[in-house]
């Protein structure tokens, strides 16, 4: 199946020097949601907005199901956009705000007000369509935002962090609405976002970018267990990037000693340990496979899960234990801290 | 009432106390003195029958605001274009900056040497003359000089920053993802300006207009100058008035139908600029 929308090599530098996107290739296919992660001016924002049409890459071409629209204004791409701002239009009505796009595509007005109200059933607001959005809350203006963009029905919509700016129970509220209503569309999702977990939760496809450059394409599982570089795996979630060296044909932990790989694995640039906090264990008594005693420096505990930081041998390293701090562990405590490794996750340092 | 609350009344109170003195007074003099009969002294409406009941007052009057009114027009037609290549077009902030101070420098001169200067430049045989003779444009001099047309190109040079700087504050103000929003939705650039750029801009070309139009229609030195005597406004009646008949009382009379009538025009275009430009 060829693909909705291709993206390939574009690159594009503001003030000749910066670098926004540095050959960006991506392929998204129909009905899929793909979630752009990366930290604040890793480009996707960038990426976004030369998909739409606002900018237009230095080179590369983008591609909507085969057609080139790399020099498309962006009136003419079949795709609409969610805006970070919402950017709805202070001057009009809800209803006048969804129905602007129907209405630029020539529509007729009472037809066009029609797909508005529906579009806005379909986000739970027609009662409020004869309101302006300076009279909504920011839940109910990312919905119009939301509304406005799918009443064109576009078979690709971008999302710009929409949900940044709500609080975290509406926040995730939201996440769910998304996914339900763009399951229900079956239109392809495409939404920046630099929180993780968001991504996570939201998308098939996670893209992790990185000053420009794709880093990692992956499902959110994949990105979490395997991630391909040191940047992703220290950007997605929390990890532990523990130094190795080599020794007899093996590669083992500086902190213990610990055989993780054969030492070939290290190639030139050599390689990190990537274990995450909940798969390191913790205990008061000696047991199998324990890698050593260690310090307590710390311990927080935040109800659902107890992280647990600890020293060992000079290494910092971080343990997640669920739900509360069972072990009553205390600072300078002394613990076994167990590696295990068949979850040591080698990346290139 | 609280500290807080005195502490408010009293440092409004010097702004009140030099409006009061100097703004408010003079004008309730004008306004008294507007309502006595020259002769006798007394109460009287005399003043303002023999304004408005006159037919050539009302010529003035007509005159007065036709002159106004293009005036304002076509400074907003010039303003517009000018602040939009400030706000949108330049890139540099420098090159910004030097627009901006170019089209401020003016306003530090005298009104009478800016006029003086279009007199020279709109003679018979002035630069403008010239020009469009060079160019073939007109076989015999444009008589700009005496004519509402004279007027009308000196008042607009001279109001034109004011608009320019109104409309071009409304641009900057405009959020750009909003025309972004617009064109993502499939409309034109043209479609954008008119639905989104021109409506969000309006309550600054409405501030606009309403102050050009203020100062065009109580304008004197301008049109005095420019008119070579042979158009009348409403403040050369005034002035007439007050400095060679000495009639205070008619004179008054007249500023306040000047008055009254400018303000009931700005409160029609405030009016229209909110309800289209806020919420």
């Amino acid at each position: 199946m060829a693909a909705l929308l291709s993206v390939q090599h574009v690159t594009k530098t503001f003030q000749r020097k910066y670098k926004a996107l540095n050959d960006v290739c991506l392929d998204v296919q129909q009905g899929e949601f793909v979630a752009l992660l990366g930290p604040s001016g890793c480009g996707k924002t960038t990426l976004l907005a030369t998909l739409a049409g606002f900018l237009e890459p230095d080179t590369g071409s983008i591609f909507i199901d085969g057609v080139d629209v790399t020099a498309l204004p962006a009136h003419k791409r079949t795709l609409n956009t969610v805006f970070q701002s919402y950017a709805l239009f202070p001057h009009m009505t809800v209803l006048d705000n969804v129905a602007y796009g129907p209405l630029r595509a020539g529509i007729k007005k009472a037809e066009a007000h029609r797909r508005a109200l529906e579009a806005l059933d379909m986000v739970g607001l027609q009662d409020l369509s004869g309101r302006y959005p300076a009279q909504m809350s920011g839940g109910q203006r990312q919905r119009i935002a939301l509304a406005r963009a799918i009443v064109n029905r576009p078979r690709l919509l971008l999302l710009d962090e929409p949900l940044s700016a709500l609080d975290l129970k509406l926040r995730k509220r939201m996440q769910l609405e998304l996914k339900a209503l763009q399951e229900k569309l079956g239109i392809s999702f495409i939404f920046v976002t630099h929180d993780q977990e968001e991504a996570m939760a939201m998308a098939d496809r996670i893209v992790v970018m990185n000053q420009g450059t794709i880093e990692q394409v992956g499902t959110g599982d994949e990105i979490y267990k395997q991630p391909r570089s040191r940047f992703v795996a220290d950007f997605i979630g929390d990890a532990n990037l523990l130094a190795c060296e080599a020794v007899d044909g093996e590669l083992r932990l500086s902190c213990c000693g610990m055989a993780v790989g054969r030492a070939a694995r290290a190639g030139q640039g050599g390689v990190v340990a990537m274990l995450r906090p909940e798969d390191i264990g913790v205990s008061r008594e000696a047991a199998e496979g324990s890698a050593g005693v260690a310090k307590v420096e710390d311990v927080v505990n935040i109800g659902s899960h107890t992280t647990v930081y600890l020293d060992l041998n000079g290494t910092a390293i971080e343990a997640r234990r669920l739900g509360a701090n069972d072990l009553d562990l205390q600072k300078g405590d002394a613990v076994h801290v167990h590696l295990p490794a068949e979850r040591v996750h080698l990346v290139e340092a | 009432m609280s500290s807080r609350a005195a502490l408010i009344l009293k440092l409004a109170a010097a702004p009140l106390l030099f409006f009061t003195v100097f703004f408010l007074a003079p004008l309730g003099v004008v306004l008294v003195s507007s309502l006595m009969d020259a002769s006798t002294g007394a109460l009287s409406g005399v003043n303002y029958a023999k304004v408005l009941l006159d037919q050539y007052h009302w010529d003035v009057i007509l005159t007065t605001f036709r002159i106004a009114l293009f005036a304002t027009a076509l400074c907003l037609l010039v303003a517009y274009p000018l602040a939009w290549y400030l706000v949108r077009i330049v890139r540099s902030d420098l090159w910004r900056r030097i627009c901006i101070i170019v089209l401020i420098v003016p306003l530090f001169t005298s009104n009478i040497v800016r006029s003086f200067g279009w007199m020279i430049m709109l003679g018979r045989n002035g630069m403008v003359n010239d020009f469009l003779r060079g160019m073939g444009l007109v076989e015999r001099p444009v008589r700009f000089l005496g004519a509402e047309l004279g007027i009308l190109i000196g008042l607009v040079y001279i109001l034109l920053p004011f608009a320019v700087l109104s409309i071009g504050t409304a641009l900057s103000r405009i959020d750009r993802s909003l025309e972004n929003a617009s064109k993502d939705l499939g409309a034109s650039p043209a479609q954008t300006f008119f639905h989104i750029t021109l409506p969000l801009s309006l309550p600054g070309l409405a501030s606009g207009a309403i102050m050009v139009f203020a100062l065009a229609a109580s304008a004197y030195v301008t049109p005095a100058l420019l008119s070579g005597g042979r158009v009348t406004v409403l403040s050369m009646l005034i002035y007439q008035q007050y400095s060679t008949v000495f009639n205070f009382n008619y004179g008054g009379a007249l500023s306040i139908v000047l008055l009254v009538l400018t303000l009931a025009l700005v409160g029609v275009a405030n009016h229209i600029g909110r309800v289209k430009g806020e919420r």
